[in-house]
């Protein structure tokens, strides 16, 4: 309320009664005000964007929440401040919050070709609208700031993701810009490839399946790079091994080691794969097991476990077990390495003179012994492998006997093929000879018998020239004796 | 003497055979075992996405993300008693803090709990997910999680979580680690203003300057809370109106009286220059942007104490209204004035 009467004198004990009255309904200065609440969280702060002209960054990484913790519902409006050239659009701009209700909305930011190389500071906000009335009203926002660098350079880059084959693997990639140790995510895409302009400067690119990193790289980029970054990605692995060590329950030495293990298939069904023990004693390989070999692996989980003894019997030394993946027989993965200490028994203590004779007459017995147990085991483990590898021989004896029947087989099958074949061909030429000897015979016969017509006729001629000739010389006869006659 | 002999080869073959007495056969030995109730093991942790195993990266306040672990015992998964999720930053502590560590807790006999005590807090469990099958010899533990409000959000250290795991022997544990993700920035911001009255109840003379009166501590309260430094500051709508012809308008300025015909200025400050007189020790104008209030630009996150409530952090605020010698007309005046919190 603003008194303008600036009158003195007698009226002033009226006029402020008058202020009072006014100031009771409606004053200028008066504030009636509520209790106003608004909350914001999210990525934004956060970021610390390196954009080219011309470029934009829209990941769903980069979001802020807006809260009403209030009672009633909250009318909300979104704000930014930017630079020149530069636009922060909102998925949400303005929208109503209802009593504890809540509201994601993703930034993009837009550096346009006009804004100016330079660091800036950028600003969204999110400002509660308070109710239409009269009177001063308090309002509260919350907001979040990033910086931004608008570079005039630019490069770009192209990340793919593939198996150890070089096919392509459908993986989540995302792009990351590294400044000071802090990833700035850019871009992702779950197609297993992305590409995108970027300012110059240090990059990570890691790909994902199923939320597992499988892969990543980081690299360099300089203005007026195009860079191609391949990332090759394991799908399979050993998820969990675990050794438990097995005590004979008499004498409380090392039996044998339980191990237990799961792979995870990430991807797809993978065709011949082999789970290998792989042995070290005090960093020397020892021996080498498989445990499994599958026709096929097929997505998820797969367990298994195995109870191994070294052939030769646990030895004092450092023991190192670890397992291999091989698929198609190609090294593919392989796990951590479980270590396994194992000692000699130590020597009682606390014994008399007569019983250290007697123990070390009795470990020299027991060395005796172990070195003819264990040479016996080696001979039996010999005669086994011996015995193995005649089986091996005459399985593959047979294996090759086998393939030689075949083969015989198959040519005698072939050369059965080729007789018939020939045989048919000897028939038929003995068909067409045999035809062409009746032909011959028929026409020979016709021949003949067209001869014997002929001799036949030139019997009959003949007889008939005899008959002539008889006649004439009857007639001359009869001629001459008529002559004679006469 | 032979006899002794004897009997002694007799009795260290006896104890040799017995102490070599394994168990050979094909694809691994088999054979009666001492196995020792190995422990269990944790062989995974990560901070993943509610909807699948997308690995988290960055995280919000209040928002709902999961732990995945991936729990293994040679002796199956059915041996596993107790499960203790801890998610936190920097180092992993052993008592609830709502801006450092977060607790969480799976029993096989009482489920899921969240272990902060007597504290309020708002880190809260979501969606949690225990193996279904417990004959296998690794499973996946989920814990759904919504950091609390004040988890600290510091551009230099990340979150992780870890987990440790009981068998039926308290003391057979395994540990593991893993997660590795940011936290984003929250604030808050509320103002408890009943009513306020600048100058006296009847109001300001033109050309002169009012303070606040009412309420008798002379300031108003912004309430902040928040897991990165903020800073506070203030703007005002630049021309208060009555709804009608008349308006007055913001100098953005701290002049006293303003000069020009129909302004006003409007000051603010965080302190006072006596004791309980409501007048702003050092004048800062308010203007129709934002403007950070002096003093207030680099203020600490609100901090927690080991198993202690989330707080805010309060902060007052001395005003004073001045009019122009003339130009502003007898009526009421409406305007905005806005306190932002940014991080």
């Amino acid at each position: 309320m603003s008194r303008l009467d600036n009158s003195r004198g007698g009226l002033i004990s009226v006029l402020l009664l008058l202020f009072l009255v006014l100031a009771i309904f409606s004053p200028i200065p008066v504030v009636h005000a509520q209790e106003v609440g608004i909350a914001m969280a999210g990525t934004f702060s956060q970021q610390e964007f390196e954009l080219p002209q011309g470029t934009e960054v829209s990941s769903p990484s980069v979001y802020v929440v807006v809260f009403n913790h209030l009672s009633e519902e909250l009318n909300v409006q979104m704000l930014f401040t930017a630079p020149f050239g530069v636009e922060v659009l909102f998925d949400h701009a303005i929208f109503t919050l209802p009593a504890g209700g809540e509201q994601k909305v993703y930034i993009t930011v837009k550096v346009t070709e006009d804004a100016v190389p330079g660091e800036y500071e950028i600003v969204v906000a999110a400002e509660a609208t308070p109710k239409e009335g009269e009177g001063l009203k308090i309002a509260t926002a919350s907001a979040q700031k990033a910086s931004l660098v608008v570079t005039g350079e630019s490069a770009l880059i192209y990340a793919r993701v593939v198996s150890p084959d070089g096919d392509p693997i459908k993986a989540q990639v995302r792009l990351f810009k590294v400044i000071e140790d802090k990833l700035n995510e850019l871009a992702l895409n779950e197609t297993g490839i992305l590409e995108a302009k970027i300012a110059p400067g240090i990059y990570k690119v890691i790909a994902y399946i199923a939320g597992r990193t499988l892969a990543e790289e980081t690299v360099e980029v300089k203005a007026g790079d195009s860079k191609e970054i391949t990332l090759v990605v394991r799908t399979v692995y050993f998820e969990q091994f675990g050794i438990e060590p097995n005590y004979n329950p008499d004498t409380e030495l090392l039996a044998f080691v339980r191990i237990v293990y799961s792979i995870n298939n990430l991807y797809q069904a993978v065709s011949n794969a082999e789970v290998i023990l792989v042995v070290n004693r005090d960093d020397n390989l020892l021996e080498q097991v498989s445990l499994i070999l599958l026709s096929r692996l097929d997505m998820g989980r797969t367990g298994g476990s195995y109870s191994y003894l070294p052939a030769e019997g646990w030895q004092a030394g450092n023991y190192g077990l670890k397992l291999e993946l091989y698929i198609e027989g190609e090294f593919y993965n392989d796990s951590s390495e479980e270590e396994l200490l194992v000692t000699l028994p130590a020597a009682p203590l606390g014994l008399s003179v007569v019983w250290w004779i007697v123990a070390g007459v009795a470990s020299i017995v027991i060395v005796i012994v172990i070195i003819l147990a264990v040479r016996r085991r080696r001979e039996e483990i010999a005669k086994k492998r011996r015995v193995e590898r005649a089986r091996r021989r005459r399985e593959e004896q047979a294996r090759k006997r086998r393939e030689e029947i075949a083969k015989i087989i198959i040519l005698l099958g072939k050369h059965r093929e080729e007789l018939i074949k020939k045989g048919r061909e000897e028939i038929a030429k003995r068909r067409r000879v045999e035809r062409a000897r009746r032909r011959r015979e028929e026409q020979a016969r016709k021949h003949r018998e067209e001869i014997a017509k002929i001799i036949i006729l030139l019997g009959k001629r003949r007889e008939e020239l005899v008959k002539k000739g008889r006649k004439e010389r009857i007639r001359r006869r009869r001629e001459k004796r008529a002559r004679r006659r006469r | 003497m032979k006899k002794l002999i004897t009997a002694l080869v007799i009795a260290a073959l006896l104890l040799t055979l017995s102490s070599t007495s394994v168990y050979a056969g094909s694809g691994g030995v088999t054979g009666q075992g001492k196995g020792g109730n190995t422990r269990p093991t944790v062989d995974g942790v990560w901070l993943v996405e509610t909807s699948s195993d997308t690995a988290v990266t960055a995280m919000s306040p209040l928002a709902e993300y999961r732990v995945k672990a991936t729990l293994g015992d040679i002796n199956t998964i059915d041996d596993i008693q107790t499960v203790e999720f801890h998610i936190y930053h920097t180092s992993d502590g052993s008592n609830w803090d709502a801006d450092e560590t977060a607790i969480f807790k799976w029993t096989k006999a009482g489920g899921w709990t969240m272990e902060n005590g007597s504290a309020t807090t708002t880190w809260a469990m979501g969606t949690n997910t225990a193996p279904s099958v417990f004959t296998g010899t690794a499973g996946d533990w989920y814990l759904g999680f919504r950091p609390g409000k004040l988890a600290q959000a510091d551009a230099t250290a990340n979150w992780h979580a870890s987990v440790e795991v009981w068998d039926e022997h308290p003391s057979q544990t395994g540990t593991g680690s893993g997660g590795n993700a940011s936290m984003g920035a929250y604030n808050e911001i509320s103002v408890d203003v009943g009513t306020i009255v600048f100058g006296i109840a009847a109001g300001i003379e033109p050309s002169q300057t009012g303070y606040i009166e009412a309420p008798a501590s002379h300031y108003l309260t912004t309430q902040v809370a928040s897991n990165a430094t903020y800073a506070l500051g203030s703007k005002s709508d630049a021309t208060w109106s009555d709804g009608g012809i008349n308006t007055i308008t913001l100098t953005g300025t701290t002049d006293e009286p303003p000069l020009t015909s129909g302004y006003f200025s409007l000051i603010i400050d965080d302190q006072q220059t006596g004791a309980s007189d409501g007048i702003p020790k050092t004048s800062q104008a308010v203007t129709s942007t934002n403007v950070t209030i002096t003093g207030l630009g680099t203020q600490g996150r609100t901090e927690t104490i080991d198993d202690g409530n989330e707080g805010t952090s309060d902060k007052q605020f001395y005003m004073a209204l001045s009019f122009a010698v003339d130009g502003i007309n007898e009526v009421t005046y409406s305007g905005i004035i806005t306190f932002t919190v940014t991080n």
